[in-house]
């Protein structure tokens, strides 16, 4: 009996050690990688998978180790998202993650990261709710609704001249959230808003909102929603004969959007942390390369995923250990500059980056300049 | 504007109506809410799509052989569920179905991907102008059909033996089977039909709404279509469907866009409460 213990331990060591022994910098990665932003969630983590690959390819982490990516699936529910990073930081033993995709399951699971003393590093939610709570461990990278929001309705009225602008966005926390930033916007502007109508995020029907757009005289729709709803509504203003200038927030940079909306896409205007035409050759280097590794345009999201996993590295690297208190401390105050240009962070952990436009011009996106 | 909401109204009301005739047929031969019918119109979309825009199929031939395959899945389906449930009760069976839907879902998921695709309209993008109102022609094409189906479907269960042993099993389970009705055969015709249609919904719809693994979620307006409409009614799945859409063009229209599911819901409960058999429903 005691022989069959010493034997089954010994197995138990032969098999657990390498793994041991490996990967020593484990990243744990959340997000939706089922339910109905599943897409996301995927490009978010293809993003991170990528960036780990190419680093762990140069040596890894250096003077650190290697990194191992460990993703868990939180559907974008905020149980889940805690659920999820539970796991992650006490079942996998992460040293930092990475998630949500949507600003509510970011600020549920962002209190674990507090309560854990985990720096949690986000490249997807926009909710300005997400660095005003105090957390002393959250960092986002893409760009909050607030400064996207003001960055459009001042190109919206400045660039484009537009002057009666109504708001269409979709009953989830982003649309509301976003949509409200766009009104405060407009009024510090002392634009009279046209109109500001909602629908359900997964609606297939919009011509109650846009026939009311039409009525109100709008000259320039600013959409706050997923790029799937976004598409639908803008085949449906043109066939119901209503025509605006489109705007809408980054949401819509995405490359499905210009597929889904076809030709009715030409002209649209978003707010914009990445622009895949972008000729800078490190930009065509990762598109040409997610391409080719994914079979999937790069898009905002894996492409702010990507820089999201350098600037992790980046602090692990200066920080020189696992010490999750000096990686957070490191993270405050690095500078990096990656496919989505070049960011930093404020004292609440926001991004600290440039908010360009682009424009959908023969299919293909354009930055413009502003 | 009021007639353009009333014509959008019917619009998307048509959509509701044609993914509701595949709930029907199930329901009027088992008692049961097939859960898993947004499924069968997911699978039809992802077939047709698949044969023709990725395997480059002519689109009659990708079309015939979605339905088949679909009609197919939709018999798997029962196989592989409600077949081994020995004598079942009606929850066993709704329980069933809901359990496939959630298979289905993720299966599509893993086997189709995350993505979103678009398909190009039959009869091109572009609405026409009647009559001073905007008109797009897919949406005509999906009421036509709908209303095709409703007649054939009603000539079937009226006219032809199969049809003829689906009502006798609904009207009385125990005689049926005394007569020599098999109740698993009737179960695994309806299942397989209601395949179909759900393939014939999905490849109809699929230009307006997009494909994607979860498209099937439509379906819950179906079923909010059949509550309006009366549940045991071909007739009521296309009164009920188009009054959904209008009623929801309308509301959103007139009342208020942020609180238009509310208002609805509000009237689905009203309709409940006074004629809880639908408008054209029988029992």
């Amino acid at each position: 009996m005691r022989r069959l213990a010493i034997v089954l331990m010994g197995f138990v060591l032969l098999v657990c050690g390498p793994a041991l022994a490996s990967a020593q910098v484990k990243i744990g990665v959340f997000g939706p990688l089922t339910g109905p932003v599943a897409d996301t969630g995927v490009a978010s983590r293809y993003g991170v998978e990528m960036a780990a690959e190419e680093i762990n390819g140069a040596g890894g982490i250096k003077g650190v180790g290697k990194i191992e990516v460990v993703s868990v699936d939180s559907e974008c529910v905020p149980a889940k998202a805690v659920d999820a990073i539970n796991k992650l930081i006490f079942r996998d033993r992460a040293t930092a993650v990475i998630g949500d995709v949507c600003s509510g399951a970011t600020l549920a699971a962002m209190q674990v990261a507090a309560q854990s003393q985990t720096p949690m590093l986000n490249n997807t939610s926009t909710s300005r709710t997400i660095t005003a709570q105090g957390n002393q461990w959250i960092f986002r990278l893409q760009a909050a609704d607030t400064k996207s929001a003001k960055s459009l309705v001042e190109f919206a009225v400045k660039k484009l001249n537009l002057k009666r602008i109504a708001i269409l966005h979709d009953n989830d926390a982003y649309g509301k959230d976003g949509a409200e930033e766009v009104e405060k916007s407009l009024k510090t502007l002392g634009l009279p808003l046209a109109g500001r109508f909602a629908f359900g995020r997964g609606d297939k029907d919009f011509s109650a909102q846009l026939l009311k757009v039409k009525e109100a005289n709008a000259d320039g729709v600013i959409f706050w929603a997923i790029y799937f709803d976004t598409a639908l509504a803008m085949k449906q203003a043109r066939q119901l004969g209503i025509s605006f200038q489109g705007l809408g927030s980054d949401a819509m940079g995405y490359p499905k959007f210009i597929e889904l909306a076809g030709p009715v896409s030409e002209g649209f205007v978003a707010s914009a942390i990445f622009c895949n035409t972008n000729p800078d050759p490190r930009v065509q280097g990762f598109v040409r390369k997610f391409r080719e590794k994914y079979k999937k345009e790069a898009d905002p999201t894996s492409s702010c995923a990507y820089d999201t996993m350098y600037v992790l590295a980046n602090g692990i690297e200066k920080a020189g250990s696992l010490d999750k208190t000096k990686i957070r401390d490191a993270l405050r105050g690095i500078s990096y500059g990656g496919v989505t240009g070049k960011v930093s962070f404020d004292s609440t952990g926001d991004s600290v980056r440039e908010i360009f436009h682009v424009t959908i011009k023969d299919g293909k996106f354009v930055k413009l300049s502003d | 504007m009021f007639f353009q909401f009333i014509l959008s109204g019917l619009a998307i009301g048509s959509l509701y109506s044609l993914v509701a005739i595949g709930l029907v047929m199930i329901i009027r031969a088992v008692d049961v809410i097939n859960f898993a019918q947004g499924e069968m119109v997911m699978i039809g979309a992802y077939l047709c799509f698949t044969f023709y825009t990725i395997l480059k199929i002519p689109f009659l031939l990708s079309v015939l052989l979605a339905l088949l395959l679909t009609g197919l899945a939709g018999f798997a389906m029962e196989r592989l569920s409600i077949h081994y449930l020995k004598k079942p009760s009606i929850m066993n069976m709704i329980t069933a179905t809901l359990a496939m839907s959630v298979i289905l879902k993720d299966a599509g998921r893993i086997f189709f991907g995350s993505d979103i695709w678009p398909f190009p309209s039959f009869l091109g993008d572009q609405a026409v102008t009647l009559l001073g109102l905007r008109v797009v022609p897919q949406n005509m094409m999906i009421l036509a059909i709908s209303v095709g189906l409703m007649l054939t479907l009603h000539l079937f269960l009226q006219k032809t033996k199969a049809g003829l042993s689906i009502r006798a099993l609904m009207t009385d389970r125990e005689m049926a089977s005394l007569v020599g009705i098999d109740f698993h055969k009737v179960v695994f015709l309806a299942f397989a039909l209601s395949g179909i249609l759900g393939a014939a919904a999905g490849i109809l719809i699929m230009p307006v709404i997009f494909v994607s693994f979860n498209m099937g979620v439509i379906i819950y307006k179906g079923l909010v279509a059949l509550v309006f409409g009366g549940m045991y009614s071909f007739p009521g799945a296309i009164v009920g469907g188009l009054l959904l859409g209008v009623m929801e063009t309308f509301i959103g229209g007139y009342l208020s866009t942020d609180y238009r599911d509310a208002i609805l819901y509000l009237a689905l409960i009203v309709v409940l409460l006074v004629r809880p058999k639908g408008l054209l429903g029988e029992s």
